[in-house]
C-alpha cells in the first residue's frame, strides 16, 4: 500500500478509530491492531511475502528467548550468528543472488574462461533492507546486553512490522521502539496535530516536489545521449531533488502516521542540502541507516580510532557496504565509494565535525562563506547521485561525459516535456521553506506555529491545492526497491 | 440494554478527550470540501481547455464577425480550413471560425456547443457544426485530466450514464464505462489542475491559427518530434487504414441506434434553432468499425438538413488515400483541404434546401 494512495487514505482512518476507540483500554489488544493492520499493509503489496517477515519475527523473538536463558559466551554467539545467518541470508538471496552470479560470471570471463551465470527469476520483497536490520538491530542490542528481550510475542510482531516504518524506514532501533510498545498510550492533541502536518509536509515532498523531479529526470536520464550538457545537469539537480523529497517525504509520513498512534520515531533526515561539508552531510542523511552502520559495524571494526590505515579502511568499508545495502549493483558502490573519498580528507584532517549546529542559526541568509560550502557540499552529492541514478556505471560515465561538452553553457531544453518551467519554480519555493524551517524537525513544524489560526490554515490549504494541482504521475517511493 | 450504555459512555468518554483534535479535523475537512464544491461549480466553462479558452478569446476579439462555428476533436480541429472554406463559400457570406478542440470526446463537444450558444446570445451566429461522436470507454489516463473531467456536470453525467445504459456495449462494458464516467464526474472536483489553464491563457503561452484551423503537418513542420513519430510510423506500415475503409464500407443499417443519444442530438437541434441556429452534425472519415456501428443509425434516423456525411469511401475516396494523410486518424495539409472542399460542397446543398444563412 502506498501511503500516497486512495488506499491508504482509506486504510489510515480506519485502524485511526479502531485503536483510539475500540482496543484503547488494551494494550495487548492494541499492540496486537497495530500488528494485523501491518501485516494487512504489507500484504495489500504482496501478501507471500508476509511468510518473510513472520518467519524472522519468530528466528529473532526465539533468539532473543535463547539468549536471555543463555550465559554461556560461545553459545551466545552461536545465537547470534544464526539470526545474522537468517536475516542476511534472505536479504543476500532476495537481493543479491543475480549480482554475485552475474559477477562471478563476468569475473570468469575477464580471466578468459567465459561461463552463462545462473539466472533466478527472483523478486525483491519490498522493504526487506529495513526490517531486516531493524530486527538484527534487536538480536546484536540483546546479545550486548543493552535491551531485555522480550517475552511478549505480540508487541514484538507489531515492533518488526509496524507499518508506518515497515517498507522505507526510519529503522528504528529497538532500544528506542519496542519499549514503546509495552506502555499505554494515551492521545495526545498536540503530538497528533503534529503529526497530520508533518504528514502533509511529506505528502507534498513526495507528490509536488518528487513525482514531477521525476518525470523530468526520468526523461534526461534515458535519452541522455540526445541532450546537452546544461541539461544533463538539470537532470542530475532534479534527480537530487527528487531522491531527496520522495525518501525524506516518505520519512516524513512514516513519523506523522507513527505519532498519530502515540508513537515516537527517529528523526532520518535534517536538511541534508543545506550542508556545508560530507560529513555533515552524512550526519544530515539517513540517519537512521547511517546511525546504524556506525553503531553496528563502524565502532566494531575500530571506528576512527587506531592509526591512519585503519581509519581508511573504516570509512571505505561502511562506505561501501552502504552503497550496497541500497542495491545489487556497482553503481551503488561506486556511490559509496565517491562519498568515502569525499569524506577521507575531512577525517584525517579532523575536520569532520566542523559543523554540527544549526547552519546561519537566528540568520534570515548564511554568510558568503557558508553559501559557497553548501554550493560546494550540493555540487559534490549532485555527481555521486549520478552514479546511484544511472543503469550502470558506463551509463554514468557517459552522462558525466556529456556534462562536460561545448553545450553546458546552452540553455537547458527538454524536448518535448511539459512543466519544465513549474518544476522548478515549485523545488525553487521548497528550497525556500525548507530553509526558513531549517531549525525545526521539518520545515513547516515551526513555520505558522505562532500564526493566527486562520493565517496558518490557509498555509495548509495551499499546501493542500498544490498536492491536488501541482501533484505529478503518481510514482512509487525510490527507496521501496531497497 | 446495558451494553449500550456501557459503549455509550465509553464512546463518549473517549469523544472527549479526543474532541479537540476530531472538531478541528472536522472543520479542516468541511471547509475543504466546500472550496472543491466552490471550484467546481463557479468557474466558467471554457476554463477546462487552454486551447479553447484561447480560441474563445481570440474569436471574440476579432473585429470580423463570424456566423458560422465548429465544433469537435482534432478530426475538425486539424480539418476544416476556415479561410478556405469561407472562400469557397463567398457567395453566402459564410465566415466561419473554427472552435474545435483535439482530443475532444462525445460528449465534450455537446458540452461546449451547448454552453457557447447559452452565453452567445447575439443572434450572430446563423450555422453550427458539430462532429458526431460515440460515447466509449475512457482510457484511466483520460478520465482523470483536467480535460476529460471538466465538461462532467451533473447534467452531463446524466447524459453519458443514459447514453450508457442505451447503448449496445455489453453489460460489462457498461458498468465499466458507468464507472469511469463517475470517478471523472467525482475527479472535477479535486482536480485543481484547471487553474493552469487559467495561467496558461493569461501568460499568453497557447497559441491560435488563424481561425482556429490547426492542420497537423504544419505543427509538424515547425519541428515536433511526436507529431514526426506518428507521420513515419504510419508511412511504414500503412495496413491499418484498410480496416478503416471497410469499416465504412460494412453494412450496419441492421444496428439498433441509441434512441437517448438520438434525442439528445434532436434536442440540441431544437434548442439551436430556437436562437436562430442551424446546427450540422458532421460523420468523419476514417473512424472504427464499432464507432460507425454506434453513429450510422443514428445519422439516418437525425433530419438530412442537420448531417453531413464524410465517411463513404466510394463518394469521398481521396479521404482515405495514403498521400492525403497525415496518420491513421488524420489527414495531412493537402487532405484537410480536400476535406474541408467536399463540406464546403455538402453544405451549399443544405444550404439551398434550407435557406438558412442568407445574404
Amino acid at each position: 500500500m502506498l501511503f500516497n494512495s486512495i488506499d491508504f487514505a482509506i486504510f489510515l482512518p480506519v485502524v485511526f478509530c479502531l485503536y483510539w476507540f475500540v482496543t484503547n483500554k488494551n494494550l495487548k489488544l492494541q499492540n496486537l491492531l497495530i500488528a494485523l493492520s501491518s501485516y494487512l499493509f504489507y500484504g495489500w503489496w504482496d501478501w507471500r511475502f508476509l511468510s518473510l517477515i513472520l518467519f524472522s519475527t519468530i528466528v529473532d523473538y526465539s533468539i532473543g528467548l535463547g539468549l536471555l536463558h543463555q550465559k554461556k559466551s560461545s553459545k551466545r554467539k552461536t545465537l547470534l550468528w544464526i539470526s545474522m545467518l537468517v536475516n542476511l541470508g534472505f536479504l543476500g538471496f532476495f537481493k543479491y543472488f543475480n549480482f554475485f552470479a552475474e559477477s562471478f560470471a563476468d569475473a570468469f570471463t575477464l580471466l578468459g574462461n567465459p561461463i552463462e551465470p545462473t539466472h533466478l527469476n527472483i523478486v525483491l520483497p519490498v522493504g526487506i533492507s529495513f526490517y531486516t536490520f531493524q530486527t538484527m538491530s534487536y538480536t546484536i542490542d540483546v546479545y550486548k546486553e543493552k535491551l531485555e528481550p522480550t517475552k511478549d510475542f505480540i508487541a514484538f510482531t507489531a515492533f518488526v512490522s509496524f507499518f508506518p516504518q515497515l517498507v522505507a524506514g526510519p529503522i528504528e532501533r529497538a532500544t528506542h521502539l519496542l519499549p514503546q510498545f509495552y506502555k499505554k498510550r494515551t492521545f495526545n492533541y498536540a503530538l497528533a496535530a503534529d503529526g497530520m502536518r508533518q504528514i502533509l509536509w511529506g505528502l507534498f515532498k513526495k507528490v509536488v516536489i518528487a513525482d514531477n523531479c521525476a518525470e523530468l529526470a526520468n526523461q534526461i536520464f534515458n535519452n541522455h545521449t540526445e541532450m546537452s550538457g546544461s541539461t544533463l545537469v538539470l537532470g542530475a539537480i532534479l534527480f537530487t531533488f527528487q531522491i531527496y523529497c520522495d525518501f525524506s517525504g516518505y520519512s516524513d509520513i512514516a513519523i506523522g502516521t507513527s505519532r498519530l498512534f502515540g508513537f515516537d520515531l527517529m528523526r532520518n533526515f535534517a536538511f541534508p542540502y543545506f550542508s556545508r561539508d560530507i560529513a555533515e552531510f552524512w550526519r544530515r542523511w539517513h540517519i537512521s541507516l547511517s546511525t546504524w552502520f556506525r553503531d553496528y559495524l563502524y565502532i566494531p571494526l575500530g571506528g576512527s580510532r587506531g592509526g591512519t590505515w585503519m581509519k581508511v579502511r573504516n570509512t571505505f568499508i561502511i562506505f561501501l557496504v552502504s552503497g550496497f545495502w541500497h542495491g545489487a549493483n556497482w553503481t551503488f558502490v561506486i556511490w559509496g565509494g565517491i562519498n568515502a573519498l569525499y569524506f577521507l580528507p575531512l577525517l584525517l584532517t579532523n575536520k569532520n565535525r566542523n559543523n554540527i549546529d544549526v547552519i546561519a542559526k537566528d540568520k534570515i541568509l548564511p554568510s558568503f562563506k557558508e553559501f559557497s560550502q553548501i554550493l560546494t557540499t550540493f555540487s559534490l552529492t549532485v555527481l555521486a547521485w549520478i552514479f546511484f541514478r544511472a543503469e550502470s556505471i558506463s551509463h554514468a560515465i557517459s552522462y558525466i561525459s556529456g556534462i562536460f561538452s561545448t553545450s553546458l553553457l546552452s540553455v537547458p531544453k527538454i524536448p518535448n516535456a511539459s512543466g519544465v518551467a513549474t518544476t522548478i519554480i515549485l523545488t525553487i519555493i521548497f528550497v525556500m521553506i525548507e530553509w526558513a524551517g531549517r531549525d525545526g524537525q521539518y520545515a513547516i513544524e515551526k513555520i505558522g506555529i505562532r500564526w493566527k489560526k486562520p493565517v496558518r490554515w490557509a498555509m495548509y490549504y495551499a499546501i493542500l491545492i498544490a498536492f491536488l494541482w501541482f501533484g505529478g504521475k503518481q510514482q512509487e517511493f525510490i527507496y521501496f526497491q531497497f | 440494554m446495558v451494553w449500550w450504555k456501557t459503549t455509550r459512555i465509553y464512546l463518549l468518554s473517549i469523544l472527549v478527550f479526543m474532541k479537540k483534535f476530531l472538531l478541528k479535523t472536522f472543520i479542516f475537512g468541511a471547509i475543504f470540501l466546500f472550496l472543491l464544491i466552490i471550484k467546481k461549480h463557479v468557474l466558467p466553462y471554457y476554463t477546462g481547455d487552454a486551447t479553447f479558452m484561447t480560441k474563445l478569446e481570440d474569436f471574440d476579439s476579432k473585429s470580423k464577425k463570424f456566423n458560422t462555428v465548429f465544433f469537435g476533436s482534432s478530426r475538425i480541429h486539424r480539418h476544416v480550413n476556415t479561410t478556405l472554406l469561407d472562400s469557397i463559400l463567398n457567395d453566402y457570406n459564410i465566415s466561419s471560425y473554427n472552435l474545435s478542440v483535439a482530443g475532444t470526446y462525445n460528449p465534450e463537444s455537446y458540452y461546449l456547443y451547448e454552453n457557447f450558444i447559452d452565453n452567445k446570445t447575439n443572434g450572430e451566429i446563423k450555422l453550427a457544426f458539430v462532429e458526431l461522436q460515440a460515447l466509449y470507454q475512457y482510457s484511466e489516463n483520460n478520465y482523470e485530466t483536467t480535460k476529460g473531467s471538466y465538461w462532467n456536470t451533473e447534467k452531463y453525467l446524466d447524459y453519458s450514464l443514459n447514453y450508457i445504459e442505451n447503448s449496445n456495449y455489453t453489460e460489462e462494458q457498461k458498468k465499466e464505462m458507468s464507472d469511469s464516467y463517475f470517478k471523472s464526474y467525482l475527479y472535477g472536483y479535486y482536480d485543481f489542475s484547471i487553474f493552469s489553464n487559467i495561467t496558461k491563457v493569461a501568460l499568453n503561452l497557447t497559441k491560435v491559427s488563424k481561425n482556429g484551423f490547426d492542420p497537423l503537418e504544419s505543427k509538424m513542420s515547425k519541428g515536433n518530434s511526436a507529431l514526426m513519430k506518428r507521420w513515419n510510423d504510419f508511412r511504414a506500415d500503412t495496413s491499418a487504414l484498410n480496416d478503416r475503409i471497410k469499416a465504412t464500407l460494412t453494412p450496419i443499417a441492421e444496428s439498433k441506434e441509441n434512441t437517448y443519444h438520438l434525442n439528445f442530438l434532436k434536442n440540441l437541434i431544437n434548442k439551436s434553432k430556437a436562437k436562430g441556429i442551424q446546427l450540422i452534425y458532421i460523420l468523419p472519415p476514417r473512424l472504427t468499425l464499432e464507432h460507425y456501428k454506434e453513429l450510422v443509425p443514428i445519422c439516418n434516423k437525425l433530419p438530412s438538413n442537420n448531417i453531413i456525411k464524410l465517411n463513404d469511401y466510394n463518394k469521398y475516396r481521396e479521404l482515405y488515400e495514403v498521400k492525403y494523410s497525415f496518420d491513421i486518424g488524420h489527414l495531412n495539409n493537402e487532405g484537410a483541404n480536400i476535406f474541408t472542399t467536399y463540406l464546403a460542397e455538402e453544405i451549399t446543398s443544405k444550404i439551398h434546401s434550407s435557406e438558412t444563412v442568407s445574404n
